[in-house]
C-alpha cells in the first residue's frame, strides 16, 4: 500500500503479479546481454589458438579454458594486423577519427541551430523548415554519386573525408535546436548591454551553458563514429579504425584454421572499453536528458 | 545638430545590422557549402544518374535502360540481380516489420516498466543499453560464435540429443538469426527515448487514475500511450520513411549469402563492388533502384504520417 498525497493507493494483485513477471522477464533478457561479454571474456583468455581450435572442435568454446592467460591482451598489439596496419596504430585512427569527426559535426550543428534559434528572420526560419522537410524526405541511392564525388575531389582515403561532417543538417539538429530553445536569451542581451560582441556572448556565456546538456550527444556521435565501419570499407581503408579492424581481421583469418583468435577476442575487448567506459561515466546525461518530443515540437 | 545625432544613430544601427549579418553568416556560410555540395549536388547528381550509362567508349549515355534492367529484376527475375533483389525486399520488409511489431511494442513495454522502477531498474536499464553503445562488428562476431560450431548452442544441441546445424550459415535460417539480432539487441534505444517520454508525464495523472481503479495494463494503454503519443508517431514516421532502408548488419554478418540481402546493403555492396574500378556501370543502375525506392516510399511516409497525425488533430478537435 503506498501513501501519495495524503491518499492510500493499494497496489492491486494483478499489478503485482505483472511486476513480478515482467522483474523476471527482464532479469532474464539482461542475463542473455550479459552472457555475450561473458563469452567473449573466456574466448579472450584462451592460452593459445592450439587450445582455441581445440576447444571448438570438443564443443566447448564457452568453457573455463586451462592455462587462461591475460597475455592475450599483448598480444592482440603484436600479433593482431590488418595488411600492415598494428593493433596501436589502429586504435590511433579510431581515437582520432572519433574525436575530430565528432566535434566537427557537433560544433557545426551547435553554431547552426544557435543561429536559427536566436537570430530568427524569414532566411533562418526557411533553413528551419526546410530541415524538418528534408528530414521527411525518404531519399535513396545516393550512396553512388557520393562515392564519385569523393572520388574526383581526392577525399577518399585521406583526412579531408572529417570535411563532410560540415553541413547545415547534421546529426542530433533537431535535439539541439530544442536544447537552444530551452536556455534564456537574458543573458546574452545583458553582456550585449556591457558591449559583448556577438562571438563573445556565443562562446563565454551561451556555449558554457549550453556544453553539459549537449555533451550528451557529443558523447553518442562519438560512440557512433568510434563503432562505424562501413563507411571505412569504402571511404578510409588507409586510415582504418577498430571496428572496420574487427570485421577486416575476421574475414582474414577465416580460412586459416581459426590463427590469433585468442588475441582477437582480446583485442575485441579493448575496443568496446572507451564506449563502455563513456557511457558508464555519463550513463545518467545520456539516459536521462536525452529523448524526443515529437517532430511537432 | 538634431541631424548629425540621427546620422550618427542612423550610422551606429546600420552598423549593428552588418555585424549581426556578419556573424550570422560567419556560422551559416561552412555549413550551407556544405549542404550544398554533399547533399544537393549529390542529390541531383544520383537523379542524373538513374538515367544514365556508359557507352562502349566509356562516354555517357542519356537512357531509360536502368529501370527497364530493375523492373526486369523485380518482376520477371532477370538479370545478375533478378532473383536478388526480390529477396532483398523481402527481407527488407521483414527488417521494417520486426521492428515495428516486435521490438516497438516490447521495448514500450520494458520502458514503461523501467518508468515503474520496478526493482534493479536502473542496473537493467544500463545493461538493456549496452548493445546500442558497442560496436556492431563486435556484437556480430560474438553472436557468431555463440551459435557457431563449437560455440555455447552447438553444446546446448548436443546435450539435448539434436543433430547440429549452423543457423547462420544456412539458407532458410540465416535471416531468421539476423532478426533475432536485431530484436535482441535493438532494443536499448528505444528503451531510452520511451522511458524520456514517460518520465515527462505529470505523477498527479496517474495517480488519477489509480484512484480510479486502473490496473497497470489500463494506465499503460489509456494513459501512458496517448500521453508519449507525439513521441512515438515520431518513431514510427521516421521509421516509414526511412523502411526501405530496414536493415541488419548484413556486412557483418554475412554479406548478402544465404538469401540475407537487404536493399540497402545491395546498395552499398553495389557501390563496394566497383570502388577503385574506373567503371561506374554498376552505380547508374544502383542510382535507378535508389529513385524507384525513393518513388515507392515517398507516397507511403506522407500516408503514414497523414495517418498518424489525424489521429491527433482530431483528438485535439474533440478536446
Amino acid at each position: 500500500m503506498k501513501k501519495r498525497n495524503g491518499i492510500k493507493i493499494k497496489t492491486s494483485l494483478s499489478n503485482r503479479i505483472a511486476m513480478c513477471v515482467a522483474f523476471a522477464f527482464i532479469a532474464l533478457y539482461c542475463l542473455y546481454i550479459l552472457f555475450f561479454f561473458l563469452f567473449a571474456a573466456l574466448l579472450a583468455i584462451k592460452p593459445s589458438s592450439a587450445s582455441f581450435i581445440a576447444d571448438m572442435m570438443n564443443v566447448k568454446l564457452f568453457s573455463w579454458p586451462k592455462g587462461a592467460t591475460l597475455k592475450n591482451v599483448y598480444r592482440a598489439f603484436t600479433d593482431f594486423q590488418i595488411g600492415t596496419h598494428t593493433y596501436g596504430e589502429m586504435l590511433f585512427n579510431s581515437v582520432w577519427r572519433s574525436v575530430l569527426g565528432t566535434f566537427i559535426a557537433w560544433m557545426t550543428t551547435v553554431m547552426v541551430t544557435y543561429i536559427l534559434v536566436f537570430y530568427r528572420s524569414k532566411f533562418t526560419k526557411f533553413i528551419y523548415t526546410l530541415g524538418f522537410f528534408l528530414t521527411t524526405l525518404p531519399l535513396y541511392g545516393a550512396g553512388p554519386a557520393t562515392y564519385r564525388l569523393m572520388s574526383r575531389i581526392g577525399f577518399i582515403n585521406t583526412p579531408l573525408m572529417l570535411l563532410t561532417n560540415i553541413t547545415l543538417y547534421g546529426g542530433h539538429f533537431f535535439y539541439m535546436y530544442s536544447f537552444w530553445k530551452g536556455i534564456a536569451w537574458e543573458y546574452a542581451e545583458a553582456a550585449s548591454i556591457d558591449g559583448a560582441g556577438h562571438y563573445t556572448v556565443f562562446f563565454k556565456i551561451m556555449l558554457p551553458m549550453a556544453v553539459p546538456s549537449m555533451m550528451a550527444l557529443f558523447i553518442m556521435s562519438f560512440i557512433a563514429n568510434w563503432n562505424e565501419y562501413e563507411n571505412t570499407l569504402l571511404y578510409m581503408t588507409r586510415f582504418p579504425n577498430l571496428s572496420y579492424a574487427l570485421y577486416a581481421y575476421e574475414n582474414s583469418i577465416k580460412y586459416d584454421s581459426g590463427a590469433g583468435k585468442p588475441a582477437y577476442f582480446a583485442g575485441l575487448m579493448i575496443a568496446m572499453l572507451p564506449c563502455l567506459a563513456l557511457f558508464l561515466i555519463f550513463q545518467n546525461t545520456i539516459m536521462e536528458k536525452v529523448y524526443i518530443g515529437g517532430l511537432k515540437g | 545638430m538634431e541631424a548629425e545625432r540621427n546620422f550618427v544613430r542612423g550610422e551606429v544601427k546600420v552598423k549593428k545590422v552588418w555585424s549581426r549579418r556578419l556573424f550570422v553568416a560567419s556560422f551559416l556560410a561552412l555549413p550551407m557549402i556544405g549542404f550544398f555540395i554533399f547533399y544537393i549536388y549529390v542529390h541531383l547528381d544520383s537523379f542524373c544518374m538513374a538515367f544514365q550509362r556508359e557507352g562502349p567508349g566509356g562516354e555517357i549515355l542519356w537512357t531509360f535502360d536502368n529501370f527497364k534492367t530493375v523492373y526486369k529484376a523485380l518482376f520477371k527475375g532477370e538479370g545478375i540481380h533478378g532473383r536478388i533483389l526480390s529477396v532483398a525486399l523481402r527481407n527488407t520488409c521483414l527488417f521494417y516489420a520486426t521492428g515495428l511489431l516486435v521490438n516497438l511494442p516490447l521495448s514500450l513495454l520494458i520502458g514503461y516498466f523501467f518508468s515503474k522502477k520496478i526493482a534493479g531498474y536502473k542496473t537493467f536499464r544500463v545493461i538493456t543499453y549496452m548493445p546500442s553503445i558497442i560496436m556492431s562488428t563486435a556484437l556480430v562476431m560474438l553472436f557468431k560464435y555463440t551459435f557457431g560450431e563449437g560455440g555455447p548452442y552447438h553444446a546446448s544441441v548436443l546435450s539435448g540429443g539434436g543433430v547440429y546445424a549452423n543457423p547462420i550459415t544456412k539458407t532458410g535460417t540465416a535471416i531468421w538469426m539476423m532478426l533475432l539480432y536485431t530484436v535482441s539487441f535493438g532494443l536499448g534505444g528505444n528503451i531510452v527515448i520511451w522511458g524520456g517520454a514517460m518520465n515527462s508525464i505529470s505523477p498527479e495523472v496517474l495517480e488519477a487514475g489509480k484512484i480510479d481503479g486502473c490496473n497497470w495494463f489500463q494506465e499503460f494503454y489509456l494513459l501512458i500511450i496517448p500521453m508519449i503519443w507525439p513521441t512515438i508517431s515520431t518513431v514510427v514516421i521516421l521509421g516509414a520513411v526511412g523502411f526501405l532502408g530496414a536493415s541488419g548488419p548484413v556486412l557483418a554478418f554475412t554479406k548478402g549469402e544465404y538469401n540475407t540481402y537487404t536493399l540497402s546493403y545491395m546498395l552499398y555492396e553495389m557501390i563496394g563492388q566497383v570502388s577503385g574500378s574506373e567503371s561506374y556501370q554498376n552505380y547508374y543502375l544502383a542510382s535507378a533502384l535508389g529513385l524507384c525506392m525513393t518513388a515507392i516510399s515517398f507516397p507511403l511516409a506522407m500516408l503514414v504520417k497523414k495517418i498518424v497525425y489525424s489521429d491527433k488533430k482530431e483528438e485535439e478537435e474533440a478536446a
